[in-house]
């Protein structure tokens, strides 16, 4: 018996010992984790930040960032969640759903679907006035505008929501894209839809439009919008642009880059059990000689990245600057990088050179007005 | 430092056992001292100060009581020492409240505020000052001898196991294993099964259930239903039960790693059939200190009906006070005294009468109601949680912007249950379980099992710890 206990003792702080050694050296390589945290810097100590508790708050969280094994003791929890509860980890500040058929979602689309975060008419109808307003401006100094509403998991596939997070009584009430869209009518704004072009695509048996494993639009969902894409701003500009044409399609088991967003920040030890089946076009520019590549400005959050990639392998722009949430400017080709002052942004070189300029906005984040870009764009090109 | 911190978990316990074990045995007590004031330190830097200030002079003063002969002196020192202690509490723990209770007044009366900046708190001082109180008493009262060097009383109060939240004991209980206490391996293994017990109810039940507890008590009107009111409050009673529990175990546990036996301070509270038998089993260790230090000296029982049921209101009216500078926790005091009252007039007799499982159920149910007093930050917020609970008018209302199911995962139900079956099984289904083992094992076996539970525990305690600080998005918005 004294040896059990013993060992106990032995194993236990041979454990402890393990795990300094670790934090200290890493001499393992350490599980990485998926996701953007925010890193906690070790803290310089004061006296005034002792006394009021400052230093020992900040100190205690680079620990607990900076602990080794960290990955693999995150990930262990995770995955006994997932296994046993079959459920993600609630600590994500936007929680993971796990829906039916391996499909997962992120709360503030169920939060969408379920009309708990609707936005109000009055700013949608301002925004509806300011789109219109920023399309007239432009268009004097002729420059296309076209605003495009991407998708929501929830609106595409929703019967895949688990029916215990559905507010039943809710689902008769308009939703956010159901206010904006006749709005936009109305006052005349160019738009493409795409919660009514998946739509229709679903309704046609077009699988994959949406990943299980991922939050944003597949990339398969992203390269049949980026037809339409094309399609519009041929209309817009008047003219044959680079086209995007398929030889076929990959299947696979492996998604790539968004299609498993969700699935990798679930950071489970396991990340494979979560993927499913994926589509992916083998694509090449239909550029018949004469084709024209635009100058586009596009201005939009995460569902862009997507958009961009079919457009950036097939050449379809001659430049394409993507104001990420309007805050940092990714300069295609080459995808450099670019911090964006807002302050002073030079519309003349930045924005009136271009051949169109075309905003995102997801059905999620229509209360956003285009990330402060419309109202910036308005003042800067009225002065 | 909290014990769940891992700070404490990988820096300061290990090395302080370390050490403790190595150091010479006359200087052990002295280190144990070092080491919980560098404990306290950390967590409060002024407090610390204010201990160590306020040990000098409850030392010298308790010297004096101990050696002076003429009762008179004795009385006058006994007061003045608990005076300064009580002072001590006063400004440091409800100056804020009363103050702010008086501006609110004198706002009403549209007259000037008294100018005031807000007091830092310094942790566990509730529980330090009861601890001194009971050595100035004991001493006065000849029940304990005063402490043999400041180092021995200086330890006593200071000792970081039971620094923040106790167990509260009283001197001469421990005195002994103060000035010389050594861990044994025995002591040293019951004392980590005994710290990751608590590790665990705290980590994987308290902490899971105050996601839902916290989620719940935040909603609006829209959502809060009577069904979510319900759940909210009976997950709080067992957040609360299993977060009070589980620090009791991890500083019962590791006092037995240095050789301290540390006083019991539940017993399965929630399987009470009335309020006095609940007060025997809930806070074992605060119940006995009003007993000793307030309601005998007040009188007790001794002095007629009256002054019996006056000494107890004042008891528990205390007793709220000393949870929290807030009506909410006076409140929740004067709730359990006014059924504390109804035992004793007549309650008592009729329980006699009532099945067991009839009399627990009513004593939860009571439990719980006076539970969302103590959980709300305001009278009125209580009054209106109280008001959904009991609104069965509404009770088939679904809520508009939230689903339970978004608050209350899978691993929560689990674990409520878990807690509930730990909460209500029968006493007699324990000594049960443990005769069959004790009967069909080998010790051997049984001391084994312990330590794989307990290794398990830690391990899944210390990774929900770990991820409990991994809160990421997909991507950053720059």
């Amino acid at each position: 018996m004294m040896k059990i206990k013993k060992a106990f003792i032995l194993i236990s702080n041979a454990f402890i010992a393990l795990v300094l050694l670790q934090t200290c050296l890493k001499p393992i390589p350490d599980m990485i984790l998926s996701g953007a945290e925010k890193k906690v810097r070790m803290p310089y100590f004061t006296l005034s930040d002792w006394i009021n508790r400052e230093f020992q708050n900040r100190m205690e969280q680079w620990l607990k960032q900076n602990l080794g094994f960290r990955g693999f003791f995150v990930k262990t929890d995770n995955q006994i969640n997932y296994t046993l509860f079959n459920e993600f980890s609630r600590n994500h500040p936007r929680k993971l759903i796990l829906g039916k058929n391996k499909y997962l979602y992120e709360e503030p689309y169920i939060d969408l679907y379920n009309r708990i975060s609707v936005a109000g008419l009055n700013s949608m109808e301002e925004t509806a006035a300011s789109l219109k307003s920023l399309q007239d401006v432009l268009k004097k100094h002729k420059v296309e505008f076209l605003l495009i509403i991407t998708p929501s998991k929830t609106s595409i596939y929703p019967e895949y929501i688990p029916e215990k997070v559905i507010i039943r009584k809710n689902l008769s009430k308009k939703d956010s894209y159901q206010i904006f869209i006749p709005l936009l009518k109305r006052y005349g704004v160019n738009f493409l839809d795409g919660r009514k072009l998946f739509l229709a695509l679903k309704k046609q048996s077009v699988p994959n439009l949406f990943p299980t494993s991922g939050s944003h639009w597949s990339l398969y969902g992203s390269y049949l919008f980026d037809t339409s894409l094309i399609e519009q701003m041929e209309r817009l500009l008047g003219k044959r642009l680079v086209r995007i044409a398929s030889r076929g399609i990959v299947r696979s088991r492996e998604p790539i880059d968004l299609d498993k967003d969700i699935a990798r920040l679930g950071n489970i030890l396991f990340t494979r059990s979560l993927f499913t089946e994926y589509l992916y076009p083998d694509t090449y520019p239909d550029a018949p000689s004469g084709a024209y590549r635009p100058n586009i400005l596009l201005v939009g959050s995460s569902f862009c990245w997507n958009i961009i990639h079919y457009l950036d392998i097939n050449r379809v722009f001659s430049r394409l600057d993507f104001y990420y949430y309007f805050n940092t400017d990714y300069v295609y080709p080459g995808k450099k990088r670019n911090r964006i002052d807002k302050d002073r942004v030079d519309w003349n070189r930045d924005v009136l050179t271009r051949d169109i300029v075309i905003i995102e906005v997801n059905e999620v984040a229509m209360d956003e007005n285009g990330y402060q870009f419309i109202e910036t764009a308005l003042r800067g090109l009225e002065r | 430092m909290g014990f769940t911190s891992i700070i404490f978990l990988f820096y300061f316990l290990p090395l302080v056992i370390l050490f403790h074990a190595a150091a010479p045995k006359k200087i052990r007590s002295l280190f144990f001292l070092a080491s919980s004031y560098l404990f306290y330190l950390w967590g409060s830097p002024t407090g610390a100060v204010i201990l160590f200030a306020s040990s000098i002079v409850d030392y010298l003063l308790a010297g004096s009581i101990g050696r002076t002969r003429r009762p008179g002196t004795k009385k006058l020192l006994l007061g003045l020492s608990v005076s300064i202690n009580i002072i001590i509490l006063i400004y440091f723990k409800y100056a804020n409240f009363f103050i702010g209770e008086i501006n609110g007044v004198l706002n009403l009366l549209n007259m000037a505020a008294i100018p005031w900046k807000d007091v830092i708190f310094p942790l566990g001082i509730s529980f330090i000052t009861f601890h001194k109180i009971s050595y100035l008493t004991d001493i006065y009262y000849g029940t304990a001898k005063p402490a043999e060097s400041f180092t021995a009383y200086a330890l006593y109060l200071a000792m970081f196991p039971k620094l923040l939240q106790g167990p509260i004991m009283r001197y001469n209980t421990i005195s002994g294993e103060i000035v010389s206490h050594a861990g044994t391996l025995d002591s040293m293994f019951q004392g980590c099964i005994r710290f990751c017990v608590g590790l665990a109810k705290k980590v994987l039940i308290a902490d899971a259930l105050g996601h839902v507890v916290d989620a719940i008590f935040r909603l609006d009107s829209s959502s809060l239903t009577v069904g979510l009111s319900w759940i909210g409050v009976v997950f709080y009673s067992f957040q609360i039960y299993f977060d009070f529990t589980g620090y009791t175990d991890m500083a019962i546990g590791i006092g037995r790693m240095f050789g301290f036996t540390f006083t019991e301070n539940f017993n399965r509270p929630y399987i009470s059939q009335t309020f006095t038998e609940y007060w025997r089993r809930w806070h074992i260790t605060l119940g006995n200190w009003f007993r000793e230090y307030l309601y005998i000296p007040l009188g007790g029982n001794r002095a007629g009906r009256f002054n019996t049921y006056r000494n107890l209101w004042i008891v528990f009216i205390v007793t709220g006070l000393w949870h929290g500078a807030n009506w909410t926790f006076i409140i929740w005091g004067l709730f359990h005294g006014l059924f504390i009252f109804l035992d004793r007039i007549f309650w008592l007799k009729i329980t006699k009468r009532i099945p067991v499982a009839l009399n627990i159920a009513l004593t939860y149910f009571l439990l719980l109601v006076g539970w969302v007093f103590f959980r709300s930050d305001t009278i009125g917020g209580a009054l209106y949680y109280l008001g959904r609970m009991f609104d069965f008018t509404k009770i088939n209302n679904m809520p508009t912007t939230i689903m339970p199911a978004s608050i209350i995962g899978n691993r929560e139900i689990f674990v409520v249950v878990l807690a509930a079956i730990l909460s209500f099984f029968p006493d007699s289904w324990f000594v049960q379980i443990k005769d069959a083992a004790a009967v069909r094992m080998s010790e051997g076996l049984i001391t084994g099992l312990k330590a794989v539970s307990a290794a398990v525990l830690f391990v899944l305690s210390l990774v929900s710890i770990i991820n409990s600080s991994f809160n990421p998005f997909i991507y950053f918005r720059f």
